[in-house]
C-alpha cells in the first residue's frame, strides 16, 4: 500500500526525491529522534516504541517479481511481517500478475497492489520501494537482482542465484558496489535441523570434517534437454510477455508449457538436477566447514547422467560428494558431515538431526542458541532478510555465500557436461581446461544483458 | 560549487591524457591450436541453406564451447541476422583470440538495434580495449538501450580511455542517461583500482560524490567506494559519510567501514560517535560490533551509561556481538538491574561473551549467598549452558529459597550428564513440595532424553521407589513411563493394581503415560476390570488411542479393536473405536463397524469410518474392486448418512469411473 502523499508538502516530496529513500522513511527520519531509518537488528523493539505494531513509516516496501508457486509461498511467509508493506507485483504473465495482487489486497484489504508488466518500468517507476522479492524462473534471477541492486533496492531472490559463473560474480559485485541487501532463498540455513549440523561441523563438535555429503534432485540429470517444444501461437505481450519470459537466454518458438514449469530441465533455463538441489545443499556443506568464502579445487567426474557419487574437494582436502538417493537421509535437500570424531545429519522433514550418539544430539538446543546469540540471527530466513535490511549487516545467505556454493554447482556441472576431471582457481575463478572456461559465461540476449 | 563537477572533469580527462594506457586484460585461455573435430561439421551447419533454425542454434551453442578461429568468419555473418544474430554472440563471446574482436568490431557499423546492443555488450565482456573509440560513439546515440550498453561495455573494459569517454558523456548525459554512465564509471573505477591506479578510481569517485544530481543509489555507490580506495589511512571521508544527512551515504559508509578492518577505521568511527544524534549513533555502536575489532570496546561501554535509552540497550547487545570477555566485568553491574530490558540485554551479552573467565565468574556467584545473586547466575548458567556449574547446581538444588532450588534443579537436567543421573535421584528422596517434585520430574525427564537413559538408568529409578514417600512415588512412576521397559511396567503394573491407593492412583496415571506400546495389554486389563467406572474409561481410551497408532501393524491394532468391540459399552467408546477402525485398511473392519451404523448416536462418524476404510482399501488395490461387503456397506453410507460430501465419496468408491 503506498502511503497517502497529499499531506505532504511539495517540498517534502521533492525532499524525498532528492534524498532517495522512501517516504516514509524520509518522514520519519526527519521527524523522530530516537527512531530511525536503518534501525539496526540488534536495537530493541520496545527501544522504538514498536510493541508489535509498526508505524507505517517503519515498513519495508516490497515489489514483488516473477511470482509462481515458490514465490507465492515465500511471499505468504512474508506478508505476516508486521514491520513488511508489500505494494506492487511485476511479471511477464498476466494471470500471475493478477493472482499475486489478489493475494496482496486480501491482506491488507483494500485494492492498491500495482501491477507491472516490465520489470524496466517498475523498477524505474517504483522509487518509494525499499526491497523486492524476486522468484521468476532460474533465467532471471541474477539479472532481475542485478537490476533492483542497481535501481537502489534490497533483493531477497529464490534460488538459485545465477545461471553461470558469471552472472553471480556480477550479482556480487553489484551488491557490494550499491550498498544492498541480498539474500537468496536458501532458507535451511535458517532452520534449526541444518543449522545445528553446519555449526556442529564448524565447532569441531564431529572432530576434523573430512568428507560432506550433499542432496542432489533424484529427478532429471546433469545433462539437460536442448531441444524446443512444438510451436504454439505466441499469446498477446499483455498476457505473457514471452519476449521478457525468455529475457536472457536464447531465442526460441513459444510453447505454453514452459510457462507453467515446464522450463526445468532445459539447458538455457534450469541448471540441472544438480543445481536444483545443490543451490540449497552446496551452501549448506560449505557453511559447515567454513568453505563458504571460496570453492572445490578438485571436480572428479563420475560416468553417469546425473553426477550421483562426483566428489569435488575443496584446497584443505575435505571431500564434498554429491549424492542423490537417501543412503545418508531421508527426505529432500539433505546433508551429512561426516568427521574424525562423529557424523551428523539432517533433510527436510526431520524432527531433530541424526547424530553419531545421543550426547551430540544432546547439544541440539545449545548449539542452535548459541548461534542465534552469537549471530543476532533468528530462526527465519525472510525474518533474517528483514532484519538485514534495517540493521544493513549481510544476511546468512549473502551474495558472496551465494555466488561461491553456485560456483561449486556451476562447475560440477561443467565437468558432468565435459565428462572430465577439471581443476580449478577459486581465486581467479578459472578451470585449467580452455573449453570449461568458456562455459563460464553465457552471452545475454539483448536488451536482457548485464 | 557549481563548477566543481566540471573542474573535476576537466581535471580528470587531462590526466587521463597525459597517462599512457595500460595493456587492456585478454581472455587467460588462448585460442585452441587444434580445431576441435566438430567444428567443421557445425560450421556446415551454419552455412547450409537446408538446416533448420533450430540446427543453427545448437551449432552455436556447441561453437561456443569448441569454436576457433576458422568459425569467426562464419558467426561474423550471422551478427546481423534477425533470429541468429544472438547465437552468433553466444559462440564469439567466449570465443578467445584477437579474431572474434576484430569481428566484433566490424559489426558495429553494420548492426543495428537489439543486434548492436548485443556486440556492444559482447565487446564490454570481452574488455576489447581497442573498441573504446568506436563504442564512444554510442554513448550520444538516440536510442537509449544502445546508450547504456556502451557505457556499461566502457565500464567493463575500464581503460584510461574508455574512463574518460564515460566521464565526457556524463557531462552532457541528461536524467535518464546518467544512470547508465555512472555504473560504467563505477565499474571502470574498480577496475583502475583492482588493477593498482588507485589514482584514477579515486579520481572517479570524487567526480560523482561532488554531483548534486545523482539518485541516491549512485551517490552512496561512490561514497563507497571513495571511502575503500581512500582506505584506513586517510578516514575523514568515512565521518564524513556517516555524518551526511542522507541516510544512503551513511549506510555507504557503515558498509563500508564493515569492510575495513583496520583499526584506524575503528577509532575514526569512535571520534565520530559524540558528534552523532542517537538514532544515528545506533547504527555505528552496530557497526563497531560487527567488525569485531576489540578497540571497539571502551566506546560500547562508555555507551552503555548513555542518557539516550536505544542507544544504551544497543550498547548491550553490541558488547555481546563484539564478544571481547573484558567487557564481563562491566556488564554484570547490570544484570541485576531494575529494568527489565536493560537487565536482559546485559544477561546475554554477558551470556554470550567467550572465555574460561567468564565462566569463572558466572560460577562464583552461584558461590554468593544472596539469592538474587545466584539466581541471576543460574539465569546465566542457563544462557550459556555452564556444564561446569553441575556440583554446584547439585547443591542449590537444596537450597533454602525455593526459586534458587528450583532453578538449580531444571538445570541439572539441562546439563547434567549420564553420571548425574543417580544425584538427581538422590534428590528426590530429599524433595516433597510438590513445586520441586514436579521440577525434579521435569528435570529427570530432560536429562533422561539428553542423555539416551537405558537399563541402569531404570534400575536405579526402581531402586529410589522403595521408601519413596506417595508424591516422590508419583514422580518415578512417570519416569518410569518414560523410560519404557518390561520390568517397569511389571512393577507399575503390579503398583498400579495392588499398591496402596496413593501407590494405585500414581501407577495407574504412569499407564496412561506409557511410552510404548507393550502398555497395551496392562490398558485392556484395567479397561475391563477395573473397580472405577472412571479408571475402565481411561483405559480404554488410552487403549484405543494405542489401536490408532500407524507406527504399530494393523493386524495388531485390527486384534485389540476386536478386543475393544468385545467390551465397549457407551457411545463415547463407540465413536473412539470408530476413529481406531477408520485407520486400518481392512475389509475385516466392516462387521465391526456394521452395527454401529445403525445408532443414531454413531451412525456419522461409523459411515466416516466405513468410507475411511474403502478408501484405503482402493488406493492399496489399485483397480482391483473392493471385497463385497465393503460395497454393501458404502451402500449403506450412501443412504444413511447426512454428510453429502461423505455419500459422495461412497458413491465413487462403490461405482468408480462414473
Amino acid at each position: 500500500m503506498r502511503e497517502p502523499v497529499s499531506s505532504t508538502s511539495r517540498a517534502t516530496a521533492a525532499a524525498v526525491r532528492a534524498s532517495g529513500i522512501s517516504r516514509r522513511l524520509f518522514l520519519k527520519r526527519v521527524a523522530t529522534v530516537g527512531a530511525v531509518l536503518g534501525c539496526p537488528a540488534i536495537i530493541p523493539a520496545s527501544a522504538l516504541g514498536r510493541n508489535g505494531a509498526v508505524a507505517p513509516s517503519e515498513r519495508i516496501v516490497m515489489g514483488a517479481i516473477g511470482i509462481g508457486s515458490r514465490g507465492m509461498f515465500v511471499l505468504r511467509w512474508m506478508l505476516p511481517e508486521k514491520d513488511v508493506q508489500f505494494v506492487a507485483v511485476c511479471d511477464a504473465k498476466r494471470s500471475a500478475r493478477e493472482a499475486v495482487k489478489r493475494t496482496i489486497d486480501q491482506h491488507y484489504g483494500n485494492q492498491d497492489c500495482r501491477m507491472y508488466r516490465d520489470i524496466r518500468e517498475f523498477l524505474a517507476e517504483r522509487t518509494d520501494i525499499d526491497a523486492v522479492l524476486i522468484a521468476t524462473g532460474d533465467r532471471w534471477h541474477a539479472l532481475a537482482s542485478i537490476w533492483a541492486m542497481r535501481a537502489g533496492k534490497d533483493v531477497y531472490v529464490e534460488k538459485p542465484s545465477s545461471m553461470t559463473i558469471a552472472e553471480g560474480r556480477a550479482v556480487l559485485e553489484t551488491a557490494r558496489r550499491y550498498g544492498r541487501i541480498y539474500q537468496t532463498g536458501t532458507q535451511r540455513l535458517s532452520e534449526a535441523n541444518f543449522v545445528f549440523c553446519i555449526e556442529a561441523a564448524r565447532q569441531g563438535l564431529l572432530g576434523r570434517v573430512h568428507t560432506v555429503y550433499a542432496h542432489i534432485a533424484p529427478w532429471d540429470a546433469a545433462e539437460m534437454r536442448h531441444d524446443w517444444l512444438p510451436a504454439q501461437p505466441e499469446p498477446p505481450p499483455e498476457e505473457v510477455d514471452w519476449d521478457a519470459w525468455l529475457g536472457p537466454c536464447p531465442w526460441r518458438p513459444y510453447n505454453a508449457n514452459y510457462v507453467a514449469g515446464g522450463w526445468r530441465g532445459h539447458y538455457d533455463f534450469h541448471t540441472s538436477c544438480i543445481g536444483e538441489w545443490g543451490a540449497h545443499t552446496f551452501a549448506q556443506a560449505q557453511a559447515g566447514i567454513g568453505m563458504e568464502h571460496t570453492s572445490p579445487t578438485h571436480y572428479h567426474y563420475v560416468p553417469n547422467e546425473t553426477g550421483d557419487g562426483m566428489v569435488a574437494e575443496f584446497a584443505n582436502g575435505v571431500r564434498l560428494i554429491l549424492s542423490r538417493g537417501d543412503k545418508w537421509w531421508h527426505g529432500s535437500c539433505g546433508m551429512r558431515f561426516e568427521g574424525t570424531e562423529g557424523w551428523a545429519s539432517c533433510a527436510d522433514g526431520y524432527s531433530k538431526p541424526e547424530v553419531s550418539s545421543p550426547k551430540l544430539l544432546g547439544e541440539l538446543r545449545r548449539v542452535v542458541s548459541d548461534y542465534m546469540a552469537r549471530t543476532g540471527r533468528p530462526m527465519s530466513h525472510v525474518r533474517d532478510f528483514f532484519d538485514c535490511v534495517k540493521s544493513r549487516r549481510l544476511p546468512v545467505a549473502n551474495a558472496a555465500v551465494m555466488h561461491h556454493s553456485m560456483t561449486t554447482v556451476h562447475a560440477c556441472n561443467i565437468c558432468m557436461w565435459l565428462k572430465r576431471d577439471l581443476v580449478f582457481d577459486p581465486v581467479k575463478e578459472e578451470f585449467n581446461d580452455p573449453e570449461a572456461n568458456r562455459l563460464r559465461s553465457r552471452a545475454m540476449r539483448a536488451p536482457w544483458t548485464i | 560549487m557549481k563548477t566543481l563537477p566540471a573542474l573535476l572533469n576537466l581535471g580528470l580527462a587531462l590526466w587521463v591524457a597525459g597517462c599512457a594506457s595500460a595493456p587492456p586484460p585478454r581472455f587467460a585461455t588462448p585460442p585452441p591450436r587444434e580445431p576441435h573435430p566438430k567444428e567443421a561439421a557445425l560450421l556446415a551447419t551454419l552455412q547450409s541453406p537446408d538446416a533448420s533454425l533450430k540446427d543453427k542454434a545448437d551449432a552455436c551453442r556447441e561453437l561456443a564451447r569448441v569454436g576457433s578461429t576458422r568459425a569467426v568468419p562464419v558467426l561474423t555473418a550471422l551478427l546481423t541476422d534477425t533470429q541468429l544474430g544472438h547465437m552468433a554472440l553466444y559462440a564469439l563471446e567466449p570465443l578467445p583470440g584477437e579474431e572474434a574482436n576484430q569481428a566484433l568490431r566490424q559489426a558495429l557499423s553494420q548492426a543495428k538495434g537489439r543486434a548492436l546492443v548485443g556486440v556492444i555488450t559482447s565487446l564490454g565482456v570481452r574488455r576489447d580495449a581497442d573498441a573504446v573509440p568506436l563504442l564512444q560513439p554510442f554513448l550520444s546515440a538516440s536510442d537509449p538501450d544502445i546508450r547504456q550498453a556502451a557505457a556499461l561495455a566502457l565500464g567493463n573494459i575500464g581503460t584510461l580511455p574508455a574512463v574518460g569517454a564515460l566521464q565526457s558523456a556524463l557531462v552532457r548525459a541528461d536524467a535518464h542517461g546518467r544512470a547508465s554512465l555512472v555504473e560504467g564509471l563505477l565499474r571502470a573505477a574498480e577496475r583502475r583500482s583492482s588493477d593498482g591506479d588507485r589514482r584514477t578510481a579515486l579520481n572517479i569517485y570524487e567526480q560523482l560524490r561532488a554531483r548534486a544530481d545523482l539518485p541516491p543509489p549512485l551517490l552512496a555507490a561512490a561514497w563507497r567506494g571513495a571511502i575503500l580506495v581512500r582506505g584506513s589511512r586517510e578516514v575523514a571521508v568515512l565521518q564524513q559519510a556517516i555524518e551526511s544527512p542522507e541516510l544512503s551515504v551513511v549506510h555507504a559508509g557503515l558498509r563500508a567501514a564493515m569492510e575495513m578492518p583496520d583499526p584506524a577505521v575503528t577509532r575514526a568511527l569512535a571520534d565520530v560517535l559524540p558528534r552523532l544524534q542517537p538514532e544515528r549513533q545506533l547504527l555505528v555502536l552496530q557497526t563497531l560490533a560487527v567488525r569485531r575489532d576489540a578497540q571497539a570496546l571502551p566506546v560500547l561501554l562508555r555507551a552503555t551509561n548513555s542518557l539516550d535509552r536505544a542507544v544504551q540497550l544497543t550498547a548491550f547487545r553490541a558488547l555481546g556481538e563484539l564478544g571481547d570477555p573484558r567487557a564481563a566485568g562491566p556488564l554484570t553491574s547490570w544484570i541485576m538491574d531494575s529494568d527489565p530490558e536493560r537487565r536482559e540485554l546485559a544477561r546475554a551479552a554477558l551470556a554470550s561473551l567467550p572465555g574460561t573467565g567468564v565462566d569463572r565468574l558466572i560460577l562464583g556467584m552461584l558461590d554468593r549467598s544472596d539469592p538474587a545473586t545466584q539466581l541471576a547466575g543460574l539465569d546465566l548458567v542457563a544462557r550459556r549452558r555452564l556444564a561446569a556449574a553441575l556440583p554446584r547446581l547439585l547443591r542449590l538444588a537444596t537450597a533454602e529459597e525455593p526459586a534458587v532450588r528450583q532453578a538449580a534443579l531444571k538445570q541439572v537436567g539441562e546439563l547434567g550428564a549420564v553420571h548425574h543421573w543417580n544425584a538427581l535421584l538422590d534428590l528426590i528422596r530429599k524433595l516433597s513440595s510438590p513445586e520441586d517434585l514436579a521440577t525434579a520430574r521435569d528435570a529427570l525427564v530432560n536429562l533422561a532424553e539428553r542423555i539416551g537413559a537405558g537399563g541402569p538408568q531404570t534400575e536405579a529409578v526402581l531402586t529410589t521407589l522403595h521408601g519413596a514417600s506417595p508424591a516422590q512415588a508419583t514422580v518415578l512412576y512417570h519416569l518410569l513411563a518414560q523410560l519404557g521397559g518390561t520390568k517397569p511396567l511389571q512393577v507399575t503394573a503390579a503398583a498400579a493394581r495392588t499398591g496402596s491407593p496413593e501407590q494405585q492412583m500414581a501407577a495407574f496415571q504412569a499407564l496412561l503415560q506409557w511410552r510404548t506400546p507393550d502398555v497395551a495389554d496392562e490398558l485392556l486389563w484395567f479397561a475391563e476390570q477395573a473397580g472405577d467406572p472412571r479408571r475402565r474409561q481411561d483405559a480404554l481410551r488410552r487403549y484405543l488411542q494405542w489401536a490408532s497408532d500407524p507406527e504399530l501393524p494393523e493386524d495388531r491394532r485390527l486384534a485389540m479393536c476386536r478386543q475393544a468391540h468385545r467390551i465397549v459399552q457407551d457411545t463415547a467408546g463407540q465413536k473412539q473405536l470408530l476413529a481406531a477402525l477408520s485407520t486400518i485398511g481392512q475389509g475385516e473392519v466392516i462387521p465391526l463397524v456394521r452395527p454401529l451404523l445403525d445408532s443414531p448416536e454413531t451412525r456419522e462418524e461409523a459411515c466416516a469410518a466405513v468410507v475411511a476404510v474403502a478408501e484405503r482399501l482402493r488406493k492399496r488395490s489399485e483397480n482391483r474392486a473392493l471385497p463385497e461387503p465393503v460395497l454393501q456397506a458404502l451402500d449403506a453410507v450412501a443412504r444413511m448418512t447426512s454428510n453429502a460430501e461423505l455419500a459422495k465419496r461412497a458413491q465413487a468408491l462403490r461405482n468408480p469411473g462414473t
